[in-house]
């Protein structure tokens, strides 16, 4: 083989790479009508927002990834068309792109456009959180608010499992608890902590993370399945994550029991009691404003909310391991389903 | 140094040398004797497998992936070529200069002490001998005495090649292998080599290989004359100049190619 | 006395006077571009990292002596800490713990299939090793964290994160880099340097510790640099396997957080602005800086080995050698030989069986090198393949991703990749050689330009998120390409140029001057000589880098994870339009709750590594043919 033949031979490899390239591309390029439309964000709401993509017929969807700032990053400065978001919009997300955060309500909904875009909100799921525990764990099965407190804030925290109050009794073991559980860049973590300390993220909130005190108990991991398998290898582990990944996974670790105060029951965790279950979030869409009929875009998105809320987009739901709206507030989706209208 | 005895198995007899690169005969049934304390010349046009013969004889051509060679080279009473004789014992005894100088980027004295110290020698006293009657040797000593710290990158083409003689010459050989030492210098510098060659045959077994026929005549105690890989003819120099008894030869040495 | 001298250039002007050559100098301006590309975007990244962190340092939380020698970080919460030593620790043992590693055994693999492995086995080693450099970080990050760390929590106590795993498969990781780099050094030492030193009679071991290695040294200690960088800005293999809890230890068993894994944290997640956030911009500044300063000694090392050795650069500053290598002689004598010494006989016997017992035992040591290098690679595959290669069919080939495993395929994810980064390569190679040529060529060697190909090089230790983060503000939104394969591209190609412009310098360097000198002698002007008699045979080091550029530019999720999708329903059609890419998938699919999506990570990657190869092997061939042409 000479010098010759070499460049012959790349220059083969390349027109057939190509030609393949090309022939995908004309494949696909028959409906040149259809509108184009990007979602971004949450990658929470990733799984759903492709499977919706994948069915819903009114429009080509691209959907990506980043994180819920991210999201609502790209929908603010124009550059997406939907952000996902497992969180609420937050002042800090308008001041980001420099816009006055006050406006943002506490509802994440915003009184004032941002540099012309007006972020409106969207519930299109819920996200059950499961509180996990080793396998070998018998006797932190059903949990309390104030027992989460004591275990996951730096307010007095508990070393060992036995000073958990109430834990010693169900046979809690002198052994030092770890903790595994998503990191502060996670909107789980956001959730879990606000349904557990008081006035979370405001100037008066009465207790520190246990990641934020650094005493080296939280471990925190921003990959769901890594956690899961640590849990699963630690016999005194505890963390907590989406369901869905218990769904897809089961008997790899055992999942909490919990109850609010220790006047109501302990609930168990799973879809179909998501209504009596303390910990379940609503993952979020959020458009530039009420999408208009009358563009060719604004029409896409009306239909692809429309689609998302209906029964059949809802049926979708669950299959990725996430909860129906109806299941959780039965008010809600009726009332989107008006202002799309 | 040891002493001038006069052993017969002291020259280095070729008998029926072939050499292989992959499929092709670069030496073809070579068998001369290279006397001992004598300078022995190889000339012949390009490609005729001096430079190939001459490296047999310090077995530096197995280096080459593909070369084969079958035949002789006794010397001391051994075949050197016997696949049992360790190259690199053979080869500190035998030291070797290359057409294009190739000082190591090190200092002067580093250079020449290169070798003795593989050999063992630490000592700072016995190497400063060492570099010192090296350099002396091959008549640098004087010109590079006070500068022994610094590069030999920084010498001339002339003194760097004879910091290669030096530098063979520090590992107290028996044999010295030239191939073309002179082709890269200019006539100045190729006249102090030339003296220094006439010198060294005192001590040492010389061979060397060139194009340049005057030099071999000017040199040379003996001379071979080799083509395609044959050796045409082997004589005296004076002989071979005067008398050359192979057309070929005579060809040759009248310039008529090569 | 001639006559009337009729040549077309004596044509009544001054023929001595100097030609203004307009091509000539439109190439030295282009030139000059190039390398300022590569310039300018260390300057911005280091404008904005100042920016960030004097906002940082003037926070009323932050207390500047505190950040210095402060033993705890913990950046977020009511009552937040900034005290860097924590992660500076975290960094240095493992950026550190795997260079110790990576070095030797790098250096070993590169030496044995240099000096003494047979032509055929090493054509064939250099490429598979190099194969290794494309696996994705993330495929490291579960290898340690599924693999390596429960045998490490089982034999030695190590907690669940710990530093050990990511030590030891960053170690691998940065491996390639350092073997190829240093192969392609050892490999440009002249044949003739390594016969002297055969001749004089020393073993083939003794040639290449003491004649190859010293004269590779520039090219083996920038390949060492290469690789340090490359572990400085790992962010995805210490994320996932060494942990997130800034800890001021040295203990490996422990769990620590590397500088860039808290950068990388900020940036892709949901970090309310603020302190914390800007917190990163200071970090970043350190590590920056430490790269700088890590140069910076590299560099003033290699020209004490230079000066050493002899090869004058073009100031001629003279760096004193610090021990003297030479008792002065006696003046008046002018000899070292005062009393008529005895000169010693050296008597080669006495040290040979000896010096055959270290040789051997050498080249076993470094062959050994190699067969570790090469036994991990194959476990890595076999785990790959078992996982991966169930999956792979026709169907997931040419399908479309979907939300349903069965029928999920990667068809677009394919040419996105494979557009995404042929552009790339198109951007980032003659840039990058441009940008050597000029360093090398045409700069003058002042105290400015060395700066300039400092910061240059410090490019290659800024972590892969950071060129994400600057992809998607400058390309994607500044300039206005959005969501692109252009955008991706471009932020692809000025992540990869440094490897490229520091392996091109290598290859430079490497060409004997009298190359230059010959064609100037005959009158070429200075563009001339190096398009013909320089560019030519700094190829191979070229294709180097080239190779090494697209084994990231591929596999690193970080600097498009921003851009690129990981759901659509056709294929791009042009430049400008969006994209998927392979490692963005195998990222999603990774940390989706199916498993069936995990296996069909497995085969992505499977696919990733293929289409590699199939690119790296053309590289590799041209290489194999420009290494062979080289004559000296």
């Amino acid at each position: 083989m000479n010098r010759k033949t070499i460049v012959k031979f790349g220059i083969l490899i390349a027109v057939v790479v190509f030609g393949i390239v090309f022939a995908g591309c004309t494949q696909t390029s028959t409906s040149k009508q259809v509108v184009k439309l990007s979602q971004t964000g949450s990658s929470t709401v990733l799984p759903l927002a492709i499977a919706w993509a994948e069915y819903f017929e009114g429009a080509e969807i691209s959907v990506s990834g980043g994180g819920s700032s991210h999201g609502l990053n790209a929908l603010l400065v124009g550059e997406s068309d939907l952000g996902d978001a497992s969180r609420l919009l937050k002042g800090s997300d308008y001041e980001k792109v420099g816009c006055d955060p006050k406006l943002v309500t506490s509802e994440g909904t915003a009184s004032s456009a941002c540099k012309g875009i007006t972020p409106t909100k969207w519930v299109v799921a819920y996200d059950v959180l499961a509180v996990v525990v080793n396998n070998e764990n018998t006797w932190a099965t059903e949990l309390t608010y104030d027992q989460l407190y004591k275990i996951f804030t730096d307010d007095n925290p508990a070393v060992y499992w036995d000073e958990v109050p109430g834990l010693k009794e169900k046979g809690a073991p002198h052994a030092k608890i770890s903790i595994y559980a998503p990191d502060e860049a996670s909107g789980t973590y956001d959730y879990f902590f606000e349904s557990i300390i008081k006035d979370w993220t405001k100037s008066t909130q009465v207790a520190q993370t246990r990641l934020d005190s650094g005493d080296g108990i939280y471990h925190p991991s921003a990959d769901d399945n890594v956690i899961l398998d640590a849990v699963k290898s630690n016999n005194y582990a505890i963390g907590y994550l989406g369901f869905a990944y218990i769904m897809e996974n089961p008997g790899q670790v055992k999942v909490a029991k919990i109850a609010k105060t220790s006047e109501d029951s302990f609930v168990e965790a799973s879809l179909a009691n998501v209504a009596k279950y303390p910990m379940a979030r609503p993952l979020h869409i959020y458009t530039n404003g009420i999408p208009n009929k009358s563009t060719d875009k604004g029409k896409a998105i009306n239909e692809y909310l429309n689609y998302i809320l209906s029964n059949e987009g809802q049926d979708l739901v669950p299959e990725v391991g996430y909860v129906q709206v109806s299941l959780v507030d039965p008010t809600i989706l009726p009332s989107q389903l008006e202002k799309l209208k | 140094m040891e002493p001038n005895e006069i052993k017969d198995n002291e020259s280095i007899v070729i008998s029926n040398l072939d050499i292989y690169y992959s499929d092709v005969r670069a030496v073809n049934k070579v068998s001369m004797s290279i006397p001992k304390n004598r300078v022995t010349a190889l000339i012949g046009p390009s490609g005729c497998g001096k430079s190939t013969l001459l490296r047999a004889i310090n077995r530096m051509n197995e280096e080459i992936e593909g070369c084969r060679m079958k035949g002789k080279i006794i010397w001391k009473g051994i075949n050197i070529l016997d696949p049992k004789v360790d190259p690199v014992a053979l080869r500190s005894k035998i030291g070797m200069v290359f057409q294009k100088p190739n000082p190591f980027p090190r200092s002067i004295y580093d250079n020449i002490a290169y070798g003795p110290r593989i050999h063992g020698i630490h000592n700072k006293k016995e190497l400063d001998a060492i570099v010192e009657k090296s350099l002396k040797d091959a008549a640098l000593w004087e010109e590079v005495c006070e500068r022994l710290s610094e590069s030999a990158m920084g010498l001339s083409g002339g003194q760097q090649q004879r910091l290669c003689i030096a530098r063979a010459l520090a590992i107290q050989p028996d044999i010295i292998l030239m191939d073309e030492p002179c082709s890269a210098l200019d006539p100045i510098a190729t006249t102090k080599i030339e003296d220094l060659i006439d010198e060294l045959k005192k001590e040492y077994t010389v061979v060397i290989v060139t194009h340049n026929m005057q030099q071999a005549a000017r040199i040379s105690d003996y001379t071979g004359f080799m083509y395609l890989g044959k050796l045409v003819e082997f004589d005296s120099t004076h002989e071979i100049f005067e008398n050359p008894k192979d057309e070929l030869t005579e060809k040759y040495i009248m310039g008529r190619f090569g | 006395m001639l006559g009337k001298v009729n040549r077309t250039y004596f044509n009544g002007a001054n023929p001595f006077h100097k030609k203004v050559d307009l091509k000539e100098n439109i190439i030295v301006w282009l030139l000059l571009i190039a390398a300022s590309l590569a310039i300018l975007v260390s300057l911005a990244i280091l404008y904005t990292l100042i920016s960030g962190s004097i906002g940082f340092f003037f926070d009323p939380k932050v207390n500047i002596l505190d950040f210095f020698i402060g033993t705890k970080w913990t950046p977020s919460g009511t009552n937040p800490s900034f005290g860097l030593l924590p992660l500076l620790s975290g960094t240095v043992l493992i950026a550190g713990g795997s260079i110790l590693i990576a070095t030797p055994l790098g250096l070993g693999a590169a030496l044995y299939l240099t000096q003494f492995a047979n032509k055929k086995a090493s054509s064939i080693a250099k490429p598979i090793i190099e194969l290794l450099a494309g696996i994705p970080s993330i495929v490291f990050g579960f290898f340690a964290l599924i693999v390596i760390s429960p045998i490490l929590r089982q034999y030695f106590g190590a907690s669940y994160f710990n530093a050990a795993s990511a030590i030891i498969v960053m170690s691998v990781m940065i491996l390639p880099i350092i073997v190829s780099v240093s192969d392609d050094s050892m490999r440009a030492v002249p044949r003739e340097l390594k016969e002297a030193s055969l001749a004089i009679g020393a073993t083939k071991w003794e040639t290449a510790i003491k004649v190859v290695m010293p004269a590779a040294s520039s090219g083996i200690i920038a390949s060492v640099l290469l690789g340090l960088a490359r572990a400085l800005g790992e962010t995805m293999v210490v994320a996932l396997a060494a942990g997130s809890v800034a800890k001021f230890t040295l203990n490996p068993l422990s769990e620590v957080q590397t500088m860039t894994a808290y950068i990388a944290q900020v940036a892709t997640g949901d970090i309310p602005p603020g302190v914390a956030v800007s917190a990163a911009f200071a970090v970043g500044l350190v590590l920056f800086t430490i790269t700088y300063i890590i140069n910076l000694i590299a560099g003033r090392i290699v020209l004490k080995i230079q000066n050493a050795g002899g090869q004058a650069s073009k100031n001629s500053k003279k760096i004193i050698l610090k021990k003297p290598v030479v008792n002065k002689i006696n003046t008046s004598t002018n000899s070292f030989l005062e009393n008529k010494i005895e000169i010693k006989n050296i008597n080669p016997e006495d040290t040979i069986k000896t010096r055959h017992k270290i040789s051997s035992l050498g080249i076993l040591l470094v062959g050994s090198c190699l067969v570790i290098t090469t036994i991990f690679l194959g476990f890595l595959m076999f785990s790959i393949l078992e996982q991966g290669l169930p999956g792979i069919n026709l169907n997931f080939l040419t399908s479309y991703p979907s939300s349903i495993p069965s029928r999920a395929g990667i068809f677009p994810v394919i040419i996105g990749s494979i557009y995404l980064v042929g552009l790339a390569m198109i951007f980032a190679i003659p840039t990058s050689m441009g940008a050597a040529v000029y360093l090398t060529e045409f700069a003058k060697d002042n105290y400015y330009t060395r700066i300039l190909r400092r910061l240059i090089q410090n490019l290659s230790g800024v972590p892969s998120i950071v060129f994400g983060l600057v992809g998607l503000t400058v390309f994607a939104r500044i300039f206005g390409f959005g969501t692109s394969i252009l955008s991706g591209s471009l932020t692809l190609a000025i992540m990869i140029m440094p490897i490229i412009i520091v392996t091109t310098e290598e290859a430079l360097k490497a060409i004997p001057k009298s190359f230059r000198e010959a064609a100037r002698g005959l009158g070429a002007t200075k563009w001339q000589t190096v398009r013909h008699h320089v560019i030519p045979y700094a190829l191979p080091g070229t294709l180097t880098g080239s190779i090494l550029a697209l084994s990231r530019a591929i596999g690193e999720t970080a600097p498009i994870l921003f851009i690129a999708s990981v759901f659509a329903k056709t294929a791009p059609d042009s430049i400008f339009d969006g994209f998927l890419a392979l490692p963005v998938t195998i990222f999603f699919w990774t940390r989706h709750p199916k498993v069936e999506f995990q296996n069909l990570a497995a085969s992505t990657i499977l696919v990733l590594l293929i289409i590699l190869f199939a690119m790296n092997i053309i590289a590799i061939i041209i290489r194999q043919r420009a290494q062979a042409n080289r004559d000296w």
